[in-house]
């Protein structure tokens, strides 16, 4: 995978930047000056999309060149059976994302309270997957800090925050 | 005179100097922290930010980020690891020193030659300010164009190892830059049909996704290997931990450092994390026992502490007087301001100018207590580094969550600022930097505005903006150094090859 990391993010900014360049086509024009509001995407796509067959080429010659030793290692960490735990326990940050953006989601409609104080318990139980869990203190201590925020924000440094079927 | 007393009594009451103390403390613990930074204090108390006045708003935030720069050396001297970048080049020589048994000299003389770099580069602030700004305010359309893209090409190709990553990164940000609604006209692009997307991005949400979340997902994937740090004892630390002579003999050493420091400083879009390496660097070439660099020599610790602080002046003179931030921080501290309606610039400092000594003072009152709360409380910060990381990261994805909703609002926010953590973090794990985004970011629209009113006053002639001197200079200088990357990177992949 780490010798085609340039190879492969090179190909993916040459597609995403001739998207949009075509996508760059359909913004109207309203005022005629002299470069429209469609100049400025363009030419951010063209560079982009030169830097990106620079950035694809030099993938490709790196990865012809690079020492073919890791796929050995790399063919037997394969093989080894990976049971669903390990999997979940080796992507904690794919997770913690999962986490996040049902998070980001939901908070809209469950309000500031509720949401935050779950997702927190949530994130400790993630991030202490290895370890005891001490469940009393993790609920402790995603209520508290939740409630802490809230009375914080609103009452002294008012700033709003979503209330959702709470309000 | 009198402009800079209103600036001092803008600062001296007690809540300001209150918030300016809490934040330089909280930021020391930020930078001594690893996996926390002086970016990730200032992004967290932003939110706090929007309900105040804009000059405690700026204290909270600018001892938040003169803290969070100082905070570093402390675990980079006892645990050998940095708990900022802006303290990598510390660890070489400063555990060494710890393992010896001089853990309080190491930190004395880090502690106080921080100290000075700030001073230093706090005084360089209010000479160099006044004089750009008064040369900013003859810009027109067509000067401003090219300094901005003076700056974003300096960033994109200083800010990785790799200029052609850094410069996606940069159009990238651009892109980002461009949902919503076009300069000038208004026209509205790329919002998909989503009526969400007609605002544009949110500079706040963006900066807080693509500085914070990457940071804090990092730390969950490494929250399985948690484990208890190894730390080396340190008491109190006896005077100033190093001696009278050893204090002059070192000053030659930090004058060089402290240089340094506000160079990159100023420089766009790199800031204490390079400026540490390259004073650490310079300060063993021109020694006489290069060799000893490593071994816990003095010098190897007092240079990039000098030259750390002394960024953070350097890094907001192109914030103050051009709007343009020189660092992650900065870019943070400019969204801040913006969240008052205060936006940096060369009009600023006309309209306003005890806000600059407020500045002034601010750093300087922030740089006294970061000296005395490191020097009498370093037990106490070496006690907080036990929180345990669980604890500690869920409340601060939360704290993020806030600080992009309240920046409008808008719950929406909160999403963008996930999809923006998604984005930094892929772009993380195949090694494009993160710090051009956010520079093009906040600068797309600047660049994309005055090229099209410059166009207006050349009657549509790209070859006008060379007749002006300022703007073809700063022209000439980006396109050289667009070459010089190009050239960097053909000769890279020939030794590759080779």
């Amino acid at each position: 995978m780490k010798r085609y990391k340039d190879l492969i993010s090179g190909v993916i900014v040459v597609v995403f930047s001739i998207a949009i360049y075509i996508s760059s086509n359909g913004i109207q024009r309203m005022v005629s000056t002299s470069i429209g509001p469609d100049f400025m995407p363009k030419l951010a796509a063209v560079l982009m999309g030169i830097l990106g067959v620079i950035l694809t080429i030099q993938g490709a010659l790196s990865a012809v060149k690079a020492p073919a030793e890791i796929t050995a290692a790399d063919a037997a960490a394969a093989k080894r059976h990976i049971s669903f735990i390990e999997l979940f326990k080796n992507n904690l940050d794919i997770a913690t994302l999962v986490l996040l953006t049902l998070y980001s989601l939901v908070i809209g409609w469950l309000g500031f309270l509720i949401s935050t104080s779950v997702y927190i318990f949530l994130q400790i139980m993630l991030m202490s997957i290895n370890k005891k869990k001490k469940y009393i203190v993790f609920i402790a201590i995603s209520v508290i800090f939740t409630c802490v925020i809230y009375f914080l924000f609103t009452k002294v440094l008012y700033v709003m925050l979503p209330v959702g079927i709470l309000g | 005179m009198e402009i800079a007393i209103s600036g001092l009594l803008a600062v001296l009451n007690i809540e300001t100097l209150l918030l300016l103390f809490g934040g330089t403390v909280i930021g020391i613990i930020f930078g001594s922290m690893p996996g926390l930074s002086a970016t990730m204090a200032v992004t967290l108390f932003l939110p706090v930010t929007f309900g105040m006045e804009p000059v405690n708003a700026i204290s909270l935030l600018l001892g938040l980020y003169v803290g969070g720069i100082s905070g570093g050396l402390i675990t980079a001297i006892l645990i050998n690891i940095p708990g900022t970048p802006s303290s990598i080049a510390t660890t070489f020589d400063g555990y060494p020193m710890a393992q010896r048994g001089e853990a309080g000299k190491a930190l004395g003389a880090g502690i106080v030659f921080s100290f000075l770099g700030g001073m230093f580069s706090f005084m360089a602030l209010l000479l160099i300010a006044p004089q750009i700004a008064q040369l900013a305010l003859k810009f027109s359309a067509v000067e401003y164009f090219a300094v901005t893209a003076f700056s974003l090409t300096l960033v994109a190709s200083l800010a990785g190892d790799s200029p052609v990553k850094g410069l996606i990164s940069a159009c990238i940000g651009l892109m980002l830059a461009m949902i919503g609604a076009a300069p000038i006209d208004g026209t509205r692009r790329f919002t998909f049909g989503i009526y969400d997307f007609d605002a544009g991005l949110d500079l706040v949400a963006v900066m807080i996704g693509f500085f914070a979340i990457p940071e804090i997902l990092k730390a969950a994937k490494g929250s399985i290997a948690d484990e208890n740090i190894e730390k080396i004892k340190v008491d109190k630390i006896k005077g100033f931990g190093i001696s009278l002579k050893e204090f002059v003999g070192q000053l030659p050493n930090a004058l060089r450092s402290a240089l340094i420091g506000l160079g990159i400083g100023i420089l766009p879009g790199i800031g204490g994390g390079t400026s540490n390496v390259l004073a650490y660097l310079a300060a063993k070439n021109t020694s006489k026992e290069p060799e000893k660099f490593g071994t816990g020599i003095l010098d190897g610790v007092v240079a990039p502490e000098t030259a750390n602080n002394a960024s953070i002046g350097g890094a907001l003179i192109p914030l103050l007087t051009l709007g343009i931030p020189g660092d992650p921080v900065t870019a943070m501290l400019l969204g801040g301001l913006m969240v008052h309606g205060i936006t940096p610039g060369p009009m600023l400092i006309r309209s306003n100018g005890a806000l600059l000594y407020s500045v002034f003072f601010a750093l300087i009152i922030a740089n006294v207590f970061m000296l005395f709360s490191e020097f009498f409380g370093i037990k106490g910060f070496v006690k907080i580094l036990d929180i345990k990381k669980a604890y500690l990261f869920p409340p601060i994805i939360v704290l993020c969550a806030v600080g992009a909703f309240g920046s409008t609002n808008r719950v929406f926010n909160i999403f963008a600022m996930v999809l923006c953590g998604i984005l930094g973090y892929l772009m993380d794990r195949f090694e494009f930097p993160l710090t051009p985004i956010i520079l093009s970011f906040i600068l797309g629209s600047l660049v994309e505005g005055n090229l099209r009113r410059g166009l207006m006053f050349t009657d549509g002639s790209f070859w006008g903006f060379f007749k002006s001197p300022i703007a073809a200079v700063f022209l000439v200088v980006a396109i050289f150094f667009l070459f010089h990357s190009a050239y960097k990177e053909i000769k890279k992949t020939k030794t590759k090859l080779s």
